[in-house]
């Protein structure tokens, strides 16, 4: 009977591993995922539906981070409100997620075709080959069909287009990302906002001398201290730098050796908070807004956090000082529109309708303004604020294009793949004792990793 | 009755009785398969199907869930074995996993067999021994994160006690992150397993402990002289689930470290991990499933092998 239960067991084993080899032929051959056509007509036009119907009632699903803990989460549940009551037939259904976990889950429901009509995301890693994939769809026609053509930004659209002319998303979070000044400790310790790193290390110095400990306190153990640490590399690189060694992995040319040595000088001159390469963001974020460090590296999602009122009419923004070599003119700090865009899925599109009335409702001026009002920098070429009534911070984020340069934002040039590595290395350098030449090395190796 | 005249009823009824016997062999085996064929769908649904299929996407070059499949053979395989980042994950999943094994198991047989004495107050601390056990492992990250932070309790109780030279960044320290994160291992490890060794433990006769004591025998002898040969092959079991859990986990590692600092806790687990929802390769990573997998099967059998011929 054990022979005959063997022999059983291996035909059906047999049967499997033919139904598996021919799952294994397939993919060479089978044909990509239906996708979608690059730019996508309107499926119903307005026109075609009869003025005297009746709407059918519709349910407009919404994934996105901006829950109640954020302080977009306000405007954007007034905009819901605001549109359901303008049109009654459709119903807002929105799903709050983790910002970082929206990619992965819209991916996998997406294999279902159980995404979200509309997803709020960031545009960043895998997100970037949504418009190829057929998650989402371009939206460039409908930017023209919507009567939203020449009201993006430049920066803006130009932040969310392939090469290939798609427009992934409509671009909804524009951010800046400076520097923070806690003035209250610099005039404690006597001293202004430094101009180069020179005078950063010689702050540096004093704010020690006085108990106060290293100036700049930066999360080393997770990736929002690798921001400041990208900022600090790319304020010695020009743009076509930035993309070759962030985008294509050269980091041998002499800004980026040069960016890499400056971040290791700091480092070693003491710059940073002692065990800087143990501080994750939260630790971070409480020790800043605690009133106890200098200066931190926080972005405009940060403006209206209650975490700030206290502290916000100390704080100056501004960009990192520059060193002698430097490429810019201005302190540097990070400004793009990549933090959100409203992305049209497959499942969207069923709806057309629905999804055009509400991207029509949610570009309009006043609606954006909402969000403005909190800290987001608007996708909109035109948006009318009252500046008087803006927090204080939002107020001074005004000013930094008179301030500051902008280098490139790394969102959208550096591969997806090798995000983690970047991640890692970027850790090891805030730790005391690693070189220059071992972290180009690393960074070299990162990108080589992934060819 | 001759025998000869007998000869033919007894071969008709020995060949009846073979017959009888034969149907109902075939009978037993259709009842057996009728019983045995709900979990043996079941075992090849869920288990070796996706078994057989990670094997399958191993072959496959995938970038992402919505994006086809090309299948490219043993092109992941081949680029495993030139991959400096398996190496690294190698070395380290090899600590990781001597550190976890010798640093858990004796200190856990230890404690399951003073549990097993039952001494006054055991029932507490089995429950105390357990509780890592029942604490999600988000929360317990939270936890050491507050721990190892570079103004966290850890330091600060060095600092208290007058030892501000051993402070360290725990996690962001190349030289200590691994270290940190194998003693969350270790810490949690010994106490859930000393409570399965006092479980098996419990099942000892308590003869051969009475026994033992009127010869003169102290715990300690009785630990291990009596109790640890004879858990042999528990330990061996408790073995395998402490490097099946070390071998293929990366929890600690995308909580505290992500891999680093540099490449500090960077194991197989998480590099698989890695590739699959943070770099989007989801053939090569289970290239590397496939690899830990085969890894896994081989230490397995080295391990059974090893304390079944201890336990003989």
């Amino acid at each position: 009977m054990n022979k005959k239960l063997i022999s059983m067991t291996i035909s059906l084993l047999v049967v499997i591993s033919m139904a598996l080899t021919a799952c294994g032929g397939t993919p060479a051959t089978t044909p990509a995922p239906t996708a979608p056509p690059a730019i996508v007509p309107t499926t119903v036009p307005p026109t075609a539906v009869p003025p005297t119907a009746v709407p059918q009632p519709v349910t407009l699903t919404i994934w996105h981070n901006w829950g109640p803990d954020d302080t977009k989460g306000a405007p954007l549940q007034s905009v819901f409100k605001d549109f359901m009551a303008a049109n009654p037939d459709i119903t807002i259904k929105d799903s709050v997620y983790v910002d970082a976990d929206i990619p992965l889950k819209v991916e996998t429901a997406s294999t279902s075709k159980q995404e979200p009509d509309l997803v709020f995301s960031v545009l960043f890693d895998g997100v970037l080959n949504w418009a190829d994939s057929g998650v989402a769809l371009p939206v460039n026609d409908y930017i023209k069909q919507w009567g939203l053509d020449g009201k993006f930004s430049d920066a803006a659209l130009s932040n969310f287009t392939q090469a290939d002319g798609k427009i992934r998303a409509f671009p909804l979070e524009g951010f800046t990302w400076p520097i923070w000044y806690n003035m209250k400790l610099f005039d404690q310790a006597g001293l202004t906002i430094p101009k180069t790193t020179d005078d950063l290390i010689a702050d540096a110095k004093v704010f020690r001398s006085k108990g106060i400990g290293g100036p700049v306190i930066a999360s080393g153990i997770d990736g929002m201290g690798g921001a400041l640490f990208n900022l600090i590399v790319e304020s010695m690189m020009t743009d076509q730098e930035t993309i070759q060694a962030f985008g294509n992995g050269d980091w041998t040319t002499p800004g980026a050796i040069a960016g890499v040595k400056l971040f290791v000088q700091l480092r070693d001159a003491g710059v940073f908070v002692d065990g800087v390469e143990g501080v994750d963001y939260a630790s971070g974020d409480t020790r800043f807004f605690a009133g106890s460090v200098p200066m931190a590296h926080f972005g405009s999602w940060s403006y209206t956090d209650p975490a700030v009122a206290a502290l916000a009419p100390d704080i100056k923004l501004g960009g990192f000082p520059l060193a002698s070599g430097s490429p810019w003119k201005n302190p540097v700090y990070f400004s793009g529109f990549t933090a959100k865009g409203i992305f049209v899925t497959p499942n969207g599109v069923e709806k057309i309708d629905a999804v055009k009335r509400f991207v029509q409702f949610m570009y309009q001026p006043d609606m954006i303004a909402r969000f403005v009002q909190v800290g987001m920098a608007p996708p909109l070429k035109s948006v009318t604020i009252d500046t008087t009534k803006l927090p204080p911070l939002v107020a001074a984020a005004l000013d930094l294009p008179s301030i500051g340069d902008t280098p490139t934002i790394l969102d959208t040039i550096m591969p997806a793949a090798v995000g983690t590595d970047m991640g890692r290395v970027t850790q090891e350098a805030f730790a005391p004792g690693t070189t220059a030449d071992k972290i180009l090395a690393d960074l070299k190796a990162a990108y080589a990793a992934i060819k | 009755m001759t025998i000869a005249e007998k000869t033919p009823r007894l071969v008709k009824s020995i060949f009846s009785n073979a017959e009888y016997g034969r149907r109902n062999a075939r009978r037993r085996r259709v009842t057996f398969l009728f019983l045995a064929a709900p979990a043996l769908v079941w075992f090849l649904s869920f288990m070796l199907w996706p078994l057989l299929n990670m094997f399958y996407i191993s072959t496959t070059s995938w970038n992402s869930l919505n994006m086809p499949k090309k299948f490219i053979f043993l092109d992941n395989f081949i680029r495993i074995f030139h991959d400096p980042k398996v190496a690294i994950g190698l070395h380290n999943t090899g600590i990781y996993l001597l550190a976890g094994i010798l640093g858990v198991i004796p200190f856990a047989f230890m404690l399951g067999f003073f549990l097993s004495l039952r001494k006054p107050g055991y029932r507490i601390l089995r429950t105390i021994f357990f509780s890592p056990a029942m604490l999600s492992i988000a929360a317990l990250a939270m936890i050491f994160l507050g721990l190892y932070r570079p103004d966290g309790m850890l330091n600060s109780f060095l600092i208290s006690v007058g030892l501000p030279g051993l402070t360290r960044v725990w996690l962001g320290n190349q030289s200590t992150a691994l270290g940190a994160l194998i003693a969350i291992d270790i810490w949690g490890g010994i106490g859930f397993n000393s409570v399965l060794f006092f479980a098996a433990l419990a099942n000892l006769p308590e003869e051969l402990y009475e026994a033992a004591m009127l010869d003169g025998a102290g715990y300690w002898t009785i630990m291990w002289k009596i109790a640890f040969p004879l858990m042999v092959d528990f330990i061996g079991l408790i073995t395998i689930l402490q490097f099946l859990g070390i071998l293929s986990g990366a929890a600690y590692q995308i909580l505290l470290t992500g891999g680093g600092p540099g490449t500090a806790t960077f194991t197989l687990g998480f590099y698989l991990y890695d590739q699959a929802f943070l770099s989007h390769r989801l053939g090569y990573s289970q290239a590397l499933g496939v690899m830990i997998f085969l890894i896994g099967i081989v230490v397995i059998i080295l391990i059974r092998r090893i304390s079944s011929r201890a336990s003989n």
